[in-house]
């Protein structure tokens, strides 16, 4: 289960890169107010992901991914949102910086198994400010 | 050219529109998300992973 769950890790990461690619256009019809919203959810399901992905793999046995690793993505992920909800601005540069310094934090395996949930994570910020 | 010929091109742009309403039809277009609907969406997806950060958080406090 183990190591299906990391063989697996990547491809669901690609694959969710591509569903989220395929709906990448904010519709033209909506509202500034409407659009950010749009924007947001999109990040909010990449974000999702990879807290998704550590939460999932801590409550393996044996674990996947450590305790202290998956609270500080925990950590992360709602400090992350709680950005988005309290602003709609510079929220985008808020969240890829918390995610760097998340990202610092880990230790090199685990840096490595959360390499496509960041990659997914930084292209839906990217998509944001197209 | 023939009669049949000179009236095709005649009704070349009626025939046109035919078969793009006819194409439309066969293939409607989803409706535009309204602004509400995609307010409610979001509300809804910060609302739970919100909800879910705070029962994992809760489930495994820091002391642990």
């Amino acid at each position: 289960m183990r190591k299906r769950l990391r063989r697996m890790s990547p491809i669901l990461a690609l694959l969710a890169l591509l569903a989220l690619d395929g709906c990448a256009k904010t519709p033209p019809n909506l509202s500034p107010a409407a659009a950010t919203a749009f924007q947001k959810t999109r990040v909010i399901k990449a974000l999702d992901l990879a807290r998704d992905f550590a939460i999932d793999g801590e409550a393996q046995d044996p674990k996947v991914v450590s305790t202290k690793t998956t609270r500080d993505i925990v950590q992360w992920h709602q400090s992350s949102l709680k950005v988005m909800q309290a602003s709609d601005s510079g929220w985008v540069e808020a969240v890829g910086a918390g995610l760097t310094e998340v990202v610092n934090k880990l230790e090199a395996d685990e840096k490595q198994k959360f390499t496509p949930y960041v990659s997914l994570v930084r292209t839906s910020l990217v998509e944001v400010t197209r | 050219m023939t009669p049949l010929v000179a009236v095709l091109i005649q009704q070349m742009p009626q025939l046109i529109a035919f078969a793009r309403e006819a194409f439309a039809n066969a293939n409607p277009d989803e409706p535009s998300p309204t602004d509400e609907a995609i307010i409610a969406a979001y509300q809804s997806a910060l609302a739970s992973s919100l909800a879910r950060d705070a029962d994992w958080l809760e489930q495994h406090p820091e002391d642990n």
